[in-house]
């Protein structure tokens, strides 16, 4: 397994579509807030602003031509001054017929109303106003100052008892009054509101608000200067903002009219703006849940398809991993996948192929593999017949080896009896002449004293000669009887080992003789072991003339020592030790072998050594080693248990 | 266990989108809800600039208020209500007010509206601090209306009592009543009455008449001006009272005209031009104080509306500022009057406001007579 985190592809398949689904309606989004939001905003902002430039100009016109009439009336009675006499009541009729005016009067230049026209109704009240003095008023100080016709400022009408709006104008000493009803301007924009959904208000010069789609509202003068609209529009600035009246939350724009400084504010509750803008966003989000929706679902369809070709594919290579080649390949309407599984149908066979071969190579091998088996059991047969002719050999070697050494024995014991067998020869031949001698001269008295003398010296003389010879012999026939017992016999028995070797190197004693090499023994007289002396007779013969034959050159004079010392009381540690020329490492691991001789045809038989192996290991049941250098000597230890 | 993976991804994405949509909603919850204070008032009709000048005193208390973060923390909210001077009209927009549970409403205007409220705010136990109700018939009454002056019965004395001093000739008068306040207007001229009626002097006439747009006040005046009194005492509105004077004085120039402190307003002067010269008012308030809190209240005013405050817009604040000082002052078991009862003395534009056991206030009278234009201060 990897060690690197890993999904299950149905998350990776979500969130990736999930990603791809989300970017494009983020984008969107972005570019609705950026763009289409603030374009919905100004068109709004275009459309609040067009009804209210529109709803100023019917204002204006509406004031125009009132003033226009007003203006007729003027130029008129200019002419025909008459016109205005009381009596002919020509106010009151121009008031009655004309649409604009709820009172039409004149003032003397100190602001008292000299003559004043009523709608027909109301001229029973007539003399409330005549003599009023409005030189106080606003309207009137206005156009006193200025000299100038020009509208009033919105006021609460004494004569009307309603909020109006006048038309001053000077005319001949004093002024020409027309005062107009506002209540017309709260029906418009009753009527706007009605007509395009929007809330029309209208502020007077002082920002009061003349006219509303409420009417009551409408004659309360509320001063609307402190709205954020207000302040920025009276600061020239044309926009749309949001602000709050009468509970209502509402956007609007406004426009200024001009000469008569009134406001027209067009609004649109702030709810309905917001409707749009909140449809957009409303399909905004309900695209982003169709697109997460719609993401999620494909996800999981493709996931699901897939799961199901991948799951199958996996399935089929763990059937192929198992052994069954035949898993039928999955049917998928993906390419790759279908490719996949035919590829995984393909690597089944051919796995399945490839077996075979190995199955047919396999066999081939075994077979190969026991012809060859049988050819080494044969090769192996006939060494082994080979192994057990150099056994025969080998055995024979031994006892003519053995025969050998019995021969040189016979020749060894016979040159050693020869000297004092000969002595004693000699000496009795010579004691008998002397005998005869002595006896002749006896037999012929010519014995003397002297030559008596000299005989019984003579004769004393030879019997010593004579017995020392003869014991000589003795000793050395004692001697051989003991090897050849020892040898022949085989016997364990209890021995002293000093008296042993003692007994042994008497017997090597003719060969020892005439070589240049001595020998030290420095034996423990304590030893004593109980074992096969013959064995050992054999060995320390062997060992002793393997080392006058190998280890020296002819002219050396040597020394071998032999020494013995218990090790314990099991064991005893005999070490021949010769300061010959020594051997290489490679002669040393051969000594023991068999037929390994440096003097072939010199008469070493090659098996001397391994003799003595034979016999310590497997008669003594001890151990041999042997230790040398070239140019050292050569050292053979034998640990030999002390009782068998 | 691929599906739990899908499952706990989704799960945590629907938490997170309702976790902001829940912070969004609960962050525009958290608004506090507002304080709801009602005004009343005639605002709209020939004359309605007692009200609608009240409205404005009322409009700068409350932007103030709000301009400094609403009552702890709390915005307040208005609803304005319009009698238009009519009874039954008024009663009607209480209710509407009382169904809206304010906390307290300001106003009304007149003794009229208040005579005819007063019953469903003493049932509703909710407080109304009237502007300028001067009505002697509300005095001293243990109940849920207050005033942040006192009744009118003493002012009218003290104009009697200054009419009988400064203008000794004016012995023979009459009185002209609109009887549609008559709550205020008969008190009144009852104080001024009593205070008037001796060494000689007597009101002979009294007559009376109900404002409307259709009143033939030329007739009414001419009527009263029959028996050539030397004095006339007007109760009435201030649009009124200019047609009245008028008339008064193209029969009499030289007559003594007395009028009450309800016609005191800016309107009087402006409407009434060279008529008014010479008019005796009482004012509730002295528009020469040099105080530094009415100078910035006037400077306030005029700033936000274009005009001079008059007694209407500065009783108005007034009111409003006591009923704002008790509600942000006022703790849970407390009523509203309670809590101004037992605070008892509060900070007003002329100076100290003083509500008595009963919520009535204690104001002065300033006598004027207008001269040039303006009312000057006679004592």
């Amino acid at each position: 397994m990897t060690t690197n985190k890993n999904w299950p592809l149905r998350t990776i398949l979500s969130s990736q579509f999930l990603i791809v689904a989300t970017i494009p309606v983020i984008l969107v989004a972005l570019l609705s807030l950026y763009l289409l939001i603030p374009k919905i905003n100004h068109s709004h902002y275009l459309s609040q602003k067009a009804l209210s430039e529109s709803i100023s100009s019917q204002v204006t016109t509406y004031l125009d031509n009132a003033a226009s009439d007003l203006n007729v009336l003027a130029s008129f009675a200019m002419q025909e001054r008459k016109l205005f006499d009381q009596n002919l009541g020509l106010l009151d009729i121009y008031t009655t017929n004309q649409a604009y005016f709820s009172a039409i009067y004149l003032t003397d230049l100190n602001g008292i109303i000299t003559n004043i026209g009523l709608p027909s109704h109301r001229q029973y009240l007539r003399s409330n106003f005549l003599s009023l003095d409005v030189s106080n008023t606003n309207i009137y100080m206005q156009v006193a100052s200025s000299g100038q016709a020009a509208w009033s400022d919105i006021f609460l009408s004494t004569v009307s008892g309603r909020l109006s709006v006048a038309y001053v104008q000077p005319f001949l000493d004093g002024t020409l009054v027309g005062e107009i009803s506002v209540e017309e301007l709260p029906k418009l924009v009753q009527n706007l509101a009605e007509q395009h959904q929007v809330t029309v208000m209208i502020l007077d010069s002082q920002r009061q608000l003349i006219a509303h789609p409420d009417a009551e509202l409408s004659h309360q003068q509320i001063n609307l200067s402190t709205l954020d609209l207000v302040k920025q529009t009276d600061n020239g600035q044309s926009l749309s903002l949001p602000f709050t009246f009468n509970h209502e939350q509402l956007i609007g724009t406004a426009s200024i009219m001009p000469d008569i400084n009134w406001m027209v504010i067009s609004a649109q509750n702030k709810s309905e703006v917001e409707a749009e803008q909140s449809a957009v966003y409303d399909i905004l989000v309900a695209a982003i849940f169709i697109g997460i929706i719609s993401a999620g679902l494909l996800a999981m369809l493709l996931a699901r398809e897939f799961i199901a070709g991948f799951t199958h594919a996996a399935l089929q290579a763990r059937s192929i991993a198992s052994g069954d080649y035949q898993a039928a390949p999955t049917q998928s309407r993906i390419r790759e996948l279908q490719w996949l599984a035919d590829n995984l149908v393909t690597t089944g066979q051919a796995i399945e192929n490839r077996e075979h071969e190995i199955i047919q190579l396999n066999s081939d091998l075994e077979r190969r593999v026991e012809e060859r088996t049988e050819d080494l059991r044969m090769s192996h047969a006939e060494l082994e017949l080979t192994l057990n002719n150099l056994k025969q050999a080998q055995e024979q070697l031994i006892q003519s080896e053995k025969l050998s050494a019995l021969g040189s024995l016979v020749a060894g014991v016979s040159h050693e009896l020869n000297t004092p067998i000969g002595n004693s020869l000699m000496t009795s031949s010579t004691l008998t002449e002397s005998v005869r001698t002595i006896v002749k001269q006896s037999a012929s008295n010519q014995l003397t004293k002297s030559s008596f003398d000299n005989f019984i010296s003579e004769v004393e003389q030879g019997s010593h000669i004579l017995e020392r010879n003869l014991q000589r012999a003795s000793e050395l026939i004692h001697s051989f009887k003991q090897v050849a017992v020892d040898q022949s016999s085989a016997k364990k028995r209890g021995f002293n080992l000093e008296q042993h070797f003692s007994e042994v190197l008497t017997t090597l004693h003719p060969v020892l003789k005439k070589s240049p090499i001595k020998i030290d023994t420095a034996i423990a007289s304590s030893l004593f072991l109980n074992s096969y002396p013959g064995a050992l007779s054999q060995i320390i013969t062997n060992l002793i003339q393997n080392a006058l034959l190998h280890a020296f050159d002819t002219s050396d004079h040597g020394l071998i020592t032999v020494t013995a010392n218990e090790i314990d009381s099991e064991q005893v540690r005999i070490i021949f030790e010769d300061n010959g020329k020594g051997m290489s490492k490679e002669m040393q691991s051969s000594i023991f072998d068999p037929f390994f001789t440096t003097k072939l045809g010199q008469g070493g038989s090659g098996l001397g050594l391994h003799i003595v192996h034979n016999l310590v290991t497997n008669v003594l049941k001890g151990t041999i080693t042997v230790d040398s250098d070239q140019g050292k000597g050569t050292r053979m230890i034998l640990d030999l248990p002390i009782s068998i | 266990m691929m599906l739990r993976e899908i499952d706990k991804t989704f799960k945590r994405w629907v938490l997170s989108l309702g976790l902001l949509v829940s912070s969004v909603f609960l962050a525009s919850c958290t608004e506090k809800e507002p304080v709801k204070i009602g005004f009343i008032g005639g605002l709209s009709g020939r004359v309605a600039d007692l009200g609608t000048a009240g409205r404005n005193g009322f409009m700068l208390a409350i932007e103030e208020q709000n301009a400094k973060g609403g009552l702890n923390g709390r915005p307040i909210e208005v609803i304005y209500k319009d009698d238009q001077q009519q009874p039954q009209r008024a009663q009607a927009l209480i209710d509407d007010l009382l169904k809206e549970n304010v906390d307290a409403i300001i106003g009304p205007m007149t003794s009229a509206m208040a005579m005819a409220t007063v019953d469903q705010i003493n049932i509703a136990k909710t407080l109304m601090m009237a502007c300028t109700v001067s009505t002697h018939q509300l005095t001293d009454i243990d109940d849920s209306f207050m005033r942040p002056l006192s009744d009118n019965k003493s002012h009218a004395a003290k104009m009697a009592t200054f009419i009988k001093q400064y203008e000794p000739l004016a012995k023979q008068a009459v009185a002209i009543v609109d009887i549609g306040n008559k709550a205020y207007t008969l008190d009144w001229i009852d104080g001024f009455k009593q205070a008037y009626e001796s060494d000689n002097h007597s009101i002979r006439a009294t007559h009376t008449f109900i404002s409307t747009e259709d009143t033939p006040f030329a007739r009414v005046a001419s009527v009263a001006m029959k028996i050539d009194p030397d004095l006339v005492v007007l109760a009435m509105n201030a649009v009124d009272a200019t047609l009245m004077i008028k008339q008064i004085r193209l029969a009499n120039p030289e007559v003594v005209i007395a009028v009450a402190e309800w016609a005191g307003t800016e309107r009087l002067i402006q409407l009434g031009g060279q008529y008014v010269e010479n008019v005796y008012v009482p004012q509730y308030i002295d528009r020469s104080s040099t105080k530094k809190s009415y100078l910035t209240f006037k400077q306030r005013f005029n700033k936000r509306f274009q005009s001079a405050p008059g007694f209407p817009a500065l009783f108005c604040y007034d009111a409003t500022r006591i009923v704002l000082t008790g509600l942000s002052r006022r703790e849970a078991p407390q009523s509203l009057k309670e809590i101004l009862l037992s605070i008892g003395s509060f900070e007003g534009t002329q100076g100290p406001i003083r509500l008595n056991k009963y919520g009535d206030g204690q104001s002065s009278t300033f006598i004027t007579r207008i001269q040039n234009g303006r009312f000057v201060v006679m004592e």
